[in-house]
């Protein structure tokens, strides 16, 4: 097996993590902010005008493009953007590139949680905050919030590296292909990385946590009711 | 063979007799699948619980569907396994079963999730399996989650007598733990006590070698 999957000239091990490289884009770029946009992100903008006039603002070209749509699907458009089920339509980011789809019933620490409490909310609201195994150890509010401008640069670079290490190399099975992505995935992760003056993790997670404040702070002002 | 026929216990005999010159019957079916476990004492003393504990449920198409299944994880032949395993569901849940099928989710189809789900049920089949607690150290690093590898990988360390290769089994994890201090931790004088250790026990085990030169040369 050989570049089974190309985005453009990078080496992924699978479909699925081109797809995935492609939705981690365009989640980011709905937490950007934008001039276009009087400063505030895509989400926002989008909550406060209640439909996706947004992203024809600032990407123009999209218009009757099919990427349009997976904007639309990833945009804030209905209620359920703010339900804790929402967490397991996102894509989890770089740290979660090679992961399959994640649905809740694999959620064993909601199981539990559940169990344990009577109080549905009360268990919602330990498991946001709890370092999820399903994610590679995002907590599901910081999955929920998702990446900015650092992780995409993040995450660009990764591939970059990914492809110059694997690029030519012939492996016989989808496993041992997505194995030694991993492997790579986690080396890269807890190294010294120059773009963001940390090691990767850290760098995504303090970033993470600074889109979900703001995100927690816009939807309090708009009086919306949220799970995380 | 082809989903859309129905095969009996004579069809796997004859099956067992062409390709294995093996004459299964009713009466020495557990005995054929122990001798299957010839070198693998720990895996022998699991299975001759399993029998003797679920005597009354198996008979000599689960015998001679397990054989097959041996045969077909031995040669890596994943069609053949899937195509037994799905026959052998109606049977007790069995340890070897679960953790053929952790290790063909992980290193054939690359189904991490699915494949820990697997090492996990083969665990509680089968308690205290440093194999099993290996597998589940390599698939958490994977999934980013490196405490929980950390402490499946000590606990590979301390049951690895259980294990089929005590000292490579215990070698390998302790190797993992001491790239775990180094990488998460960064605690670089822990991971070289444990190289050290490692090394003690066997001075040529390259990749301690490998990992304390490459630390020696970072620090």
């Amino acid at each position: 097996m050989e570049n089974q999957a190309k985005e453009k000239s990078v080496w992924l091990p699978n479909q699925l993590s081109a797809v995935k490289l492609f939705l981690d884009q365009v989640e980011f770029s709905i937490n950007e902010s934008y001039e276009q946009l009087d400063g505030k992100t895509l989400y926002e903008y989008t909550i406060i005008h209640n439909d996706n006039s947004g992203i024809l603002k600032i990407l123009p070209e999209l218009k009757n493009s099919p990427i349009l749509e997976e904007y639309n699907r990833m945009l804030p458009l209905d209620k359920t953007e703010f339900l804790y089920q929402s967490a397991y339509k996102k894509t989890g980011g770089v740290l979660n590139l090679f992961h399959g789809e994640i649905n809740e019933s694999m959620d064993s620490e909601l199981k539990e949680l559940f169990r344990k409490n009577e109080d549905k909310n009360k268990a919602i609201k330990i498991w946001k905050d709890t370092k999820s195994e399903l994610w590679s150890s995002l907590s599901p509010k910081l999955v929920w919030a998702g990446g900015g401008k650092l992780e995409k640069e993040l995450l660009l670079q990764f591939c970059g590296k990914l492809t110059d290490m694997m690029q030519g190399k012939k492996f016989h099975t989808q496993g041992s292909a997505i194995i030694k992505s991993m492997e790579y995935l986690r080396a890269w992760q807890l190294a010294y990385d120059e773009i963001c003056s940390d090691n990767p993790m850290n760098a995504i997670i303090k970033e993470r946590e600074e889109i979900y404040n703001r995100k927690i702070k816009f939807l309090k002002e708009m009086n919306i009711e949220c799970d995380f | 063979m082809s989903k859309s026929i129905k095969y009996t216990t004579k069809d796997y005999q004859k099956t067992i007799l062409e390709k294995y010159q093996i004459a299964i019957t009713e009466e020495n079916y557990k005995k054929c699948i122990l001798k299957e476990m010839d070198g693998k004492e720990s895996l022998k003393g699991y299975f001759n619980e399993y029998m003797e504990k679920n005597n009354a449920e198996l008979d000599l198409e689960w015998g001679c569907l397990m054989y097959l299944f041996i045969k077909s994880a031995e040669k890596k032949d994943v069609t053949s396994v899937e195509e037994f395993y799905k026959k052998l569901k109606s049977y007790p849940e069995n340890y070897f079963i679960e953790y053929t099928l952790g290790d063909i989710n992980l290193m054939y189809y690359g189904n991490i999730f699915e494949s820990k789900d697997r090492f996990k049920k083969a665990l509680e089949l089968k308690e205290d399996d440093s194999n099993c607690y290996y597998a589940l150290g390599f698939i958490y690093n994977l999934l980013g989650v490196f405490h929980k590898s950390l402490e499946c990988f000590n606990k590979a360390v301390y049951y690895s007598e259980n294990s089929e290769n005590p000292k490579e089994l215990k070698l390998k994890s302790l190797h993992n733990v001491a790239v775990y201090y180094i990488t998460v931790e960064n605690d670089y004088d822990r991971a070289e006590k444990i190289l050290n250790d490692i090394l003690e026990e066997d001075p040529n085990y390259d990749r301690a070698l490998a990992t304390l030169r490459a630390l020696k040369g970072d620090a």
